[in-house]
Formats: C-alpha cells, sequence, structure tokens
C-alpha cells in the first residue's frame, strides 16, 4: 500500500496521538456552533424538533471521533469513519429541513461548516483518498438540499450563489483537510525512506564497536579455557587419557553455554540488558518471559521495536512495581498471542497516563489489542500473525 | 537519530497545517470568484469585472505566497486581500443592498483566507499573530464598506469563528504538544536499540558458528581420539585457528575482493574451498548444477555458504558412514540453492540430541543471518539432503525481513 492511503494514525500514532487534544477542541467547537447557530437563527427555525435532532446528530458524530480516536481504539477504523459521516450527512440534512418552509434565502449556514470541521477532524484518522469522496459526496449533497430548498421573499440569491453558499464551506474545510491527510503522508513517507538509509549509515558507524564487544567477550572465554588447553596440548604434542576428559569437559561447557545463548530469544535479551542497567531497581530479568514455542522470534522489526518502548516505559512508571510483571507468548504455529500483565500504582488512568501514546503504537503494531486496568493490575493482550 | 523523529514529526505536521490552510484559502477565493460571477450572470447591468480582477490578483499572489513563504509576499497578500474586501463589500452592497441581510457567504470568503494563510505552519505565536493581524484588516475592510455605502455596521459572524477556533487550537497545541509527544525519544531510542540488537545477535551467530567449526571440532577431536603423538593435522590445525580466534577482527565481514570478476569466479569461492577441504579428509564430493552461479552471491553470503556446505561435508564424514557425496548448485533469477546430498545412513532430526549444535548454529542459524533458508529431509537408511538457498546479489533483502 502507498504512503498515500495511509492514514497519518498509521503512519504515525504518536502524532496522531497528539492531535486528540484539538480534536477534542474542534468538537468542542462544532457542538457550540451547531447550538449558537441554531438559537441566533431560531426566528427563522419552522421546526424546532428537526433543529434539536440536527444538533443531536452533529454531537453523536463529534462523540464517535472521539471515541474512535482513542489509542485504545486505533486505528481509528472504517466502520466508525462510516458511522460518524452517516451522522454528519444527517445534521447537514436535518438542518435544512428545520428552515424549510420559514424559506429564508439560504438554509441554515451551520451545518456545511460543521460538516466541513468534522472532515478536518478526521484527516489525522483517515487516508486522503477517504476524505476527497466523502467531500465531493458531501458537497454533491448540501448543494442538492440548497436547489430543493423553497425561496421566496423580495431578494432571492442567484441559483449559483446559493449551490455555493451551501457547499462551500463543506468543500473548502474538506479540500483542507484532504490536503493535510496527503501533506502528512508524503512528508512521513519521505522521511521513513530516507530514515532507511540513514539507518545503514549508523549501523556501519556502530558496527564495530559491537563486534569489538563481542570478540572480546568470546576471547575471554577462550583465554580462559581452551587457549591455555591448546597451547599445552600443543607444546607437549601427545595426548593422554586426562587430555581425552579434560577435551569432553572443555567442550561440554563450551556447548552448554552456546545452546543456552542459541535458546535466548530477543526478548530474553531486552528485559536482561535491562536488568543489569538497572540493577538497583530490582528490575525483572528474562524469567518473567515465558514463551515455551519460541514465538518471540516471529514478530517483525517494527513489533520488536514497539514491544522494546513499552517494557521500558512500564519499566520507567513511577507507580511501577516488579513483582508483578510478566509476558506470556502463547499460540500456534501461525499466529500468537501476547499478554503483558504489570503491577501499576497509578491514580490517573492509564488511558489519559504516559503510557498512553505506547498504547496508541501498540494497537497499529498489533491486532486485538485489549487493555485492562483494575488499580494495580494492569493487563495488555494482543496478538500477532508470525512472520 | 534520537530526537530526529520528534523534529521531524513536528515540521511534516507544521508543513500540512499550511498546506490545509493554503488550500482553504485557494477554495474560499475561487469560490468568492465563482459567487461574484453569478451574481454579475444575475444582474449583467452591475460592474462587477474590476473586482474580479482583483480577486484574480489575491488569488495569484496566494499561488505565490504557497510557493515561496516571505514576509513580503504575506504583507502584499493581506494589502491586496484587504482592498479586494472592500471593493467587494462595497460593489455588492452598491449592486444588491439586500446582500447584507441574507446570510451569503461571499461577505466572509476573503476575509477567512486572510485569517488562515499567512500564519500557517510556523509556531503557535506566529500563527496567532498572522492570523490576528489579517482579521483586523478583513473586518476593517468590511466596516470601510459598511460606512461608504451606508450599511449598516455589524461584523462578520464567519471571520470571526475563525478566528477564535484558529486561536483555540494553536493555543491547545502549543499547552500540549510537549506532554503528548513525549514518548518519541523512547521510540527513537528503542529503534536503535533493537537495530544494535540485530547486529549484536548477527555477529554472536556468526561467533557461535566459528568457535563451533573450530573450537569444538578440536576438541571433540582431541576426545575422540587415542592416546599418544597429537596427530600432525590436527595440531597445524589448532594452531592455526588459536591464532585466528586470538587474533584481531576475526568477526569482522570478509574484505570485499578487490576484483570482483576474481570473486565471482567459481574458483576462488568459498564453496569451493570446501570441497576440498572435504576431499582432503578422504570424501568424494561430486559438484554438479552451475557452479558459476555462486559468483552472483555478495562476499558475505559466499563465506556463509562456504563454511554452511563444510559442516554439512564433515557431518557426512562423521555421520553418514559412505564416503561420497554430491553438491549441486542451482541459480534462478532471485535465489542461489545449493543442495548437499549423501547416500548414507540418515537419521531423524527430532533424534538428533539437544546439544549438537552443528546443522543447527553452523548451517541453519549461519544461512538465517545472510538472509537465506535451510530444508534439511533425511530419512534412516535413505541419505540425507540439506538445501541452503541463499538471495543472489541483486536481492535486496536482509534477515529480519
Amino acid at each position: 500500500m502507498s504512503d498515500q492511503g495511509l492514514s497519518y494514525q498509521q503512519l504515525d500514532p504518536v502524532g496522531s496521538y497528539g492531535s486528540r487534544p484539538i480534536t477534542a477542541v474542534i468538537s468542542l467547537g462544532i457542538v457550540a456552533l451547531a447550538a449558537g447557530a441554531t438559537a441566533l437563527s431560531w426566528p427563522v427555525v419552522s421546526d424546532p424538533v428537526t433543529a434539536f435532532l440536527a444538533i443531536l446528530a452533529t454531537s453523536i458524530s463529534v462523540l464517535g471521533i472521539t471515541f474512535w480516536s482513542s489509542p485504545l481504539r486505533a486505528p481509528f477504523r472504517w466502520s466508525g469513519f462510516l458511522i460518524v459521516l452517516i451522522f454528519a450527512g444527517l445534521s447537514l440534512v436535518l438542518s435544512a429541513l428545520s428552515t424549510w418552509t420559514t424559506s429564508p434565502a439560504v438554509f441554515g449556514q451551520w451545518a456545511p461548516i460543521a460538516v466541513g470541521l468534522i472532515l478536518v477532524q478526521l484527516s489525522s484518522y483517515r487516508p486522503a483518498r477517504e476524505l476527497i469522496s466523502t467531500t465531493i459526496l458531501g458537497g454533491m449533497l448540501a448543494g442538492t438540499m440548497a436547489l430543493l430548498h423553497p425561496v421566496s421573499g423580495a431578494f432571492v440569491l442567484p441559483v449559483l450563489v446559493r449551490v455555493l453558499d451551501a457547499a462551500l464551506p463543506l468543500v473548502a474545510l474538506g479540500l483542507g483537510a484532504t490536503a493535510y491527510s496527503s501533506g502528512l503522508a508524503r512528508s512521513l513517507g519521505l522521511w521513513y525512506a530516507r530514515s532507511e538509509l540513514n539507518e545503514r549509515t549508523v549501523s556501519a558507524a556502530m558496527k564495530d564497536r559491537v563486534v569489538r564487544s563481542v570478540q572480546n567477550d568470546r576471547v575471554s572465554i577462550l583465554n580462559h579455557t581452551v587457549v591455555p588447553f591448546f597451547t599445552e596440548m600443543l607444546a607437549r604434542d601427545t595426548v593422554t587419557d586426562e587430555d581425552r576428559s579434560r577435551a569432553r569437559s572443555i567442550a561440554g561447557k563450551i556447548r552448554s553455554a552456546m545452546v543456552a545463548d542459541v535458546d535466548r530469544s530477543w526478548l530474553d535479551s531486552i528485559l536482561d540488558q535491562l536488568a543489569e542497567q538497572r540493577a538497583d531497581r530490582n528490575t525483572p530479568g528474562s524469567e518473567a518471559v515465558q514463551d515455551p514455542h519460541r514465538a518471540a522470534s516471529a514478530m517483525t522489526t517494527e513489533q520488536r521495536i514497539v514491544i522494546r518502548a513499552v517494557v521500558i516505559a512500564l519499566f520507567n512508571h513511577p507507580g511501577f512495581d516488579s513483582d508483578g510483571f510478566a509476558i506470556l507468548i502463547t499460540g500456534g504455529s501461525a499466529r500468537s498471542v501476547v499478554t503483558v500483565t504489570a503491577k501499576l500504582d497509578d491514580d490517573d488512568s492509564v488511558t489519559r497516563s504516559d503510557l498512553a501514546p505506547y498504547f496508541a503504537v501498540l494497537r497499529i503494531a498489533f491486532g486485538n489489542f485489549h487493555l485492562t486496568f483494575q488499580r494495580p493490575a494492569l493487563t495488555l493482550k494482543f496478538s500477532y500473525d508470525h512472520r | 537519530m534520537q530526537g530526529q523523529s520528534q523534529h521531524v514529526g513536528l515540521l511534516a505536521v507544521n508543513r500540512a497545517f499550511s498546506r490545509f490552510a493554503h488550500v482553504t484559502g485557494y477554495a474560499c477565493l475561487c469560490g468568492a470568484i465563482l459567487e461574484l460571477v453569478g451574481y454579475q450572470v444575475a444582474a449583467p447591468a452591475t460592474l462587477m469585472w474590476p473586482v474580479l480582477i482583483l480577486l484574480a490578483v489575491t488569488l495569484t499572489l496566494l499561488v505565490l505566497l504557497d510557493r515561496w513563504r516571505t514576509t513580503l509576499y504575506s504583507v502584499l497578500f493581506l494589502a491586496v486581500g484587504g482592498v479586494s474586501q472592500y471593493w467587494l463589500s462595497v460593489s455588492l452592497l452598491d449592486a444588491f443592498p439586500a446582500v447584507r441581510s441574507s446570510h451569503t457567504l461571499i461577505l466572509s470568503l476573503v476575509a477567512v483566507s486572510m485569517v488562515l494563510v499567512c500564519g500557517s505552519g510556523f509556531v503557535p505565536t506566529s500563527t496567532i499573530i498572522w492570523g490576528t493581524i489579517g482579521f483586523a484588516i478583513g473586518q476593517a475592510a468590511s466596516l470601510a464598506a459598511a460606512f461608504s455605502t451606508g450599511s449598516p455596521i455589524h461584523f462578520d459572524a464567519i471571520p470571526i469563528v475563525v478566528e477564535v477556533g484558529l486561536v483555540l487550537v494553536e493555543l491547545t497545541d502549543a499547552v500540549t504538544r510537549s506532554r503528548r509527544l513525549a514518548a518519541r525519544p523512547e521510540l527513537d531510542r528503542a529503534v536503535l536499540d533493537d537495530e544494535l540488537s540485530v547486529l549484536r545477535y548477527r555477529t554472536e551467530v556468526r561467533a557461535a558458528a566459528l568457535m563451533h567449526d573450530t573450537v569444538l571440532g578440536h576438541l571433540s577431536a582431541i576426545a575422540a581420539g587415542t592416546d599418544g603423538a597429537l596427530s600432525q593435522r590436527l595440531g597445524s590445525e589448532i594452531d592455526r585457528d588459536l591464532a585466528v580466534l586470538v587474533g584481531e577482527d576475526w568477526l569482522n565481514d570478509p574484505a570485499p575482493a578487490p576484483d570482483e570478476q576474481a570473486r565471482s569466479d567459481w574458483r576462488r569461492s568459498a564453496l569451493l574451498a570446501a570441497v576440498q577441504d572435504a576431499r582432503e579428509l578422504s570424501l568424494a564430493v561430486d559438484v554438479t548444477g552451475d557452479p558459476g552461479a555462486i559468483g552472483r552471491l555478495t562476499t558475505e553470503r559466499d563465506v556463509a555458504v562456504g563454511l554452511a556446505v563444510k559442516q554439512c561435508l564433515v557431518n557426512v564424514l562423521r555421520h553418514a558412514q559412505v564416503g561420497h557425496a554430491e553438491v549441486v548448485v542451482i541459480g534462478s533469477a532471485s535465489d542461489v540453492s545449493i543442495m548437499v546430498i549423501d547416500a548414507g545412513r540418515g537419521f531423524s532430526e527430532r533424534l538428533v540430541a539437544s546439544d549438537r549444535l552443528g546443522l543447527r548454529q553452523s548451517v541453519r542459524r549461519r544461512i538465517e543471518s545472510v538472509g537465506g533458508d535451510v530444508q534439511l529431509w533425511s530419512t534412516p537408511g535413505r541419505g540425507t539432503s540439506v538445501l541452503i538457498r541463499v538471495p543472489a546479489a541483486s536481492t535486496v533483502r536482509g534477515p529480519d525481513e
């Protein structure tokens, strides 16, 4: 799928999570606009019930956006998008009907603006091609309602002006929203393409340090056991029973160490590294991981990165209690389920805490994400297909 | 790279917001032109074309501002936009006095574009300042037009709503930005750490495979030998491998051949070296298929394939109880496959002790670490076939993909 087919939320979950306060402010603004404009134009409202229903439909639409843009429900799904649009379209129609028989020159102007702002809200969560399609359909609906709307009075606006008055706010904001979404997808797509190249450069610069570190580890093991034995053998040039027994013993030790290394997953390594780095904080090591089928190795690079970041964020949380921490990976040969349990002494709702952006990223990187928090027990459950 | 993506993310959002504001501005100005055309068509006697020209100039300035975001173009846009707003209002109110009470959008469109366009995509304070200046000029132009035409004076609601909305959104952004994006540096760090982990893992795999091929092999040979003099061949191999293992840079990538054509020559490949080593150990090895395809491997993969095949042939010598093996090389557009076949006693992989590392470490992991894969077919009593497949040099594929 091209970057243009992806939403900002899919390309940058943390960044789009950052849009939520703005989404909330616009939501409040839309409801205030609907209520305020209806109140101000009350003299031309012919059907108060329909006017009220129009405000209600708008409110449901923005509530839907607030609900589905939560990091716990990411990515913003097509079904949610559709429901939001249905109620937005309904508000457009109901708003026009509410002034139908009193026949002002144009129907209430707040609904096309409100629907346009709803599209602006959606621009962080849905891809550009859906926004442009919706803008065209919304513009056509608003224009059609304006054409059908009865007009009377001494001064009648030209037809083109009436159609544009009805459709333009929605179309202008919808086009703006499309430009916002596609601009973000393009910029982030370019950045990712460049960063892939940069990563190779970074790896090359760090490679020497890593290789030297591994080599030093191995050489120190060899110097301790193998080198003295081989040197002695070469000097003596004969093999005895005792040498054979010593060779078996050294080989057994080396083999055991190698088997342990081979059986360690990247997840074990992360936890052991963290435990080593934070020795003073009783951080759990690889013993907290239960992965009987070695399914951790079947995660993608992106999934590994997200798990690593989430584990570190949990460990850094001031209310984290290492006693209750465990990672369990279960499942079959094609799909696994990860259950992370932790004790978290947090007064705040975890969905509003500093951990919330990580949950947004988890939701995007894995399927079927479920979070339960009954203070202090936090459980994260998610699944993935094996790569 | 740490912190860089945070900067890039903010930059991308600022740019995208700028696109939003400019595209909305284009739509407003184009809409104003179309509406004016609508009035002109409805009342051909009215004189609207001078206003149309002014709007076209305003639109052109927006195009320039969109391409080159300079203060000069911003000032020019606001100035010309203010004049457009004034003349548009005066012309319409003169020709159609009832327009004022009709709630038509046309009196607001230029003013809205002036609020949105100039400061978009900068830091919140700049956006608010430019937006407020644009708003003030637009409102001043509307008021001046109302004075000129003797129309009732009132502020346009829509530009007010846009200005208030812009200020609220920018203030929310400024207040919450740092907390909202706190997770990003941690994710950047995780990316780097993961990259380093993969690098370390691959290096450890290579180290383990080399340890297996050298140290463990020699220890096993000593343990399985008899009393008496150390064999000359084993002694010289131990001597050579010790010098390599405690020496410098044995884990570094093999240096690329100075002459790539020479390296691609089958006769210089690590695979042929492995075959010759096995022949020296009295194993008859036939090489068939397309050995030249080996030349399409990178140096790193060539070395990994050579060492893996060497281990396969060592396994034939030690366990298959036959004196003959066949190595088949097959090249396709994307891969090079090497099959090592013997007609020995075979084995069941399930029954191989978990501490036997030859196939796991020296063959499977080694090949996986260079982006390839290994398949094995063996039936007790009927022989063993090991298929090693690695991407050709032109195929970009890493071990983690």
